[in-house]
């Protein structure tokens, strides 16, 4: 049985005590980042920019190990159109360092609003229309996609400045106001993308199977490619994977596994 | 239908682009320099793009025309596919669409003008006919109310007197071919698996009935027909399946009115068939009796002939064998 995982990547303690508190998240460590966690929701604090944010993304990966898991920068950005505490999620993400834009595949259901976003070395006192400022999030994308498909690594933004109320008049008093505000919505998103997740993850039942083989016989790296292959293709055919398990044993090595599992699957191949 | 709409700035002002716009009102619009920015980067999920692609609006300029190579089977002597649209509105499982690009988003080239060109003047290069195809990384007919290709491009062949196009579709939205006079040199191909496999590996395509009564009303109307028997899918019940296809396909369609039949088994590059397999490693399908040779995933040479065979026997009964044609792997 899969379990349902997030990992939430946020700046400023402000920003990430609402996430904590919403979804119970326990402390479980402080240095190099402070590290939250209940079941797979995983959360860290990276501070502000992006060496931190690269950091802490890079701490959290080494705490999965799980591929293609669902991520998520939430913080507060300035924007050149939204009003304040509006939400709205990142479509482009640039930075004022580099030429190199992401763009994070849309294919959730949600009621935020979809913006360009440009991640800044410095706070932005400046507004363009239709942008949003913030300090971490390509350093964010740039970093998690190593270990997750695009469509899995999200950027969530809350307005706290825009032209009509500027950086300089905001207080971080405000912060955990205007996330808690849309806690609701935003765990509808997570609650998207974590199940997205699964659907790409390969069934636990195969490797457990895998492993269960290669610890009865020695099988080389081309035959453990083959033999990874036939489970796998044996679970969609819909065959008690069990069975596999007996082969293995009553085979004298792991060529007589590979072949008696393609004798046994044979009559099953042809597509109904 | 298309929530997000990202766009080249150099075709931020064409009218294409325009109409297109025009018609998604609420569609967020997000700017890119060039196309390959959004759709070439690795690291997507073709499989979970399908579930809500965005529409790609550029310019193409690289090659518009591309040969077809002979083993097509279909067509004449001088053959040729062109794109103005990448990627499918459908979802089926055996398409080569899924292993060949990094993204599911449709990417739509807005300079058809630019592919008329080409197309005039490969046409023109020789006596021998040119034939044109359409359908080979989009589905010709399926997003027709986003991109009026189909309206934009008919017109333009039927101008020219020594070019075919084969329009190559599963959608049943033909009503911009029924709204106009057949053209003289147009095959309309419609492609089918029998009804149990379309369920299981052609999702968010019409039924096999629907379809074959959107075939029917275009050939009582005139226009070519062609049948396109491709995958031909290994399956329980191969025989009586396809019997049952071709009896409901062929039965109320006049033999004069079929330009064609074209018969291709179930072939990948092995590429490409890895990445799919990837994406969708509880499909069934790619569990089934294949092998990999010459840099392709096939069936196996006696279960490709046999599955051929059979649909050549069963369509004797209602097709001319000259109308007839194999594809090979």
């Amino acid at each position: 049985m899969s379990i349902l995982s997030m990992n939430f990547v946020i700046a400023f303690p402000g920003e990430a005590q609402p996430i904590i508190d919403f979804y119970d998240l326990q402390k479980v460590g402080k240095q190099p980042f402070p590290y939250y966690q209940i079941d797979n929701h995983k959360l860290v604090i990276s501070g502000m920019g992006r060496e931190r944010t690269a950091q802490a993304v890079n701490y959290l990966k080494n705490e999965s190990s799980t591929p293609n898991q669902a991520w998520i920068n939430l913080g507060i950005a300035g924007h050149g159109s939204l009003e304040i505490g509006q939400p709205f999620l990142a479509g482009k993400i640039e930075d004022d360092l580099s030429e190199n834009c992401f763009y994070p595949p849309q294919i959730y259901d949600h009621t935020f609003p979809v913006t360009c976003l440009k991640t800044c070395s410095q706070p932005c006192s400046f507004y363009e229309p239709d942008l949003g400022y913030d300090m971490e999030a390509h350093a964010f994308y740039s970093t998690v996609l190593s270990v997750s498909t695009r469509e899995l690594v999200q950027v969530i933004k809350i307005v706290s400045d825009n032209p009509g109320s500027p950086l300089a008049s905001f207080s971080p008093k405000e912060v955990p106001r205007l996330i808690e505000n849309h806690l609701e919505t935003i765990a509808l998103l997570v609650n998207q993308m974590e199940k997205t997740s699964l659907t790409i993850q390969l069934e636990p039942e195969i490797s457990n199977t895998y492993e269960k083989v290669r610890e009865i016989h020695h099988f080389s790296s081309t035959r453990s490619h083959q033999l990874h292959d036939l489970i796998r293709q044996a679970h969609a055919l819909g065959l008690y994977l069990g069975e596999i398990e007996s082969i293995a044993q009553s085979a004298k090595d792991g060529a007589e596994v590979i072949s008696s599992i393609n004798l046994w699957m044979g009559p099953s191949r042809q597509f109904r | 239908m298309i929530e997000i709409i990202y766009m080249e700035d150099g075709v931020r002002e064409h009218p294409r682009s325009r109409q297109i716009l025009a018609r998604f009102p609420q569609a967020k619009v997000l700017p890119c320099t060039h196309y390959k920015e959004v759709f070439n980067p690795s690291g997507q999920s073709f499989r979970l793009q399908k579930k809500k692609p965005a529409l790609i609006l550029a310019r193409q300029t690289s090659k518009l025309i591309h040969p077809i190579p002979p083993s097509y089977g279909v067509g004449g002597t001088r053959n040729f596919y062109f794109s103005h649209l990448l990627n499918c509105l459908y979802d089926c499982r055996y398409c080569f669409l899924q292993g060949m690009y990094p993204s599911a988003h449709y990417l739509m080239f807005v300079n058809f003008e630019d592919f008329e060109e080409e197309i005039v003047s490969a046409s023109q290069n020789s006596e021998e006919p040119s034939w044109f195809f359409s359908g080979y990384d989009c589905d010709s007919l399926a997003l027709e109310s986003v991109t009026g290709f189909a309206d934009h491009f008919l017109p333009f062949f039927k101008k020219l007197d020594n070019a075919w196009i084969e329009l190559r579709t599963k959608s049943v939205a033909t009503r911009v071919l029924r709204d106009r006079e057949p053209l003289e040199r147009a095959v309309v191909a419609f492609s089918f698996t029998p009804q149990e496999i379309s369920a299981q590996l052609e999702h968010g395509v019409p039924s096999v009935d629907a379809r074959i009564r959107a075939m029917l009303q275009l050939a009582e109307l005139g226009w070519k027909i062609g049948l396109r028997i491709d995958p031909l899918i290994d399956c329980t019940d191969f025989k009586d399946r396809y019997a049952k296809l071709f009896e409901n396909i062929f039965t109320d369609l006049p033999e004069h009115t079929i330009h064609s039949v074209s018969l291709g088994a179930f072939r990948m590059p092995t590429g490409f068939f890895k990445k799919i397999e990837k994406h969708y490693p509880d499909e069934p399908l790619f569990a089934s009796d294949l092998e990999s040779k010459g840099g392709v995933i096939a069936y196996r040479e006696n279960t490709e002939k046999r599955l051929k065979h059979t649909c050549f026997e069963l369509l004797e009964k209602w097709v001319s064998p000259s109308k007839i044609f194999s594809c090979e792997t």
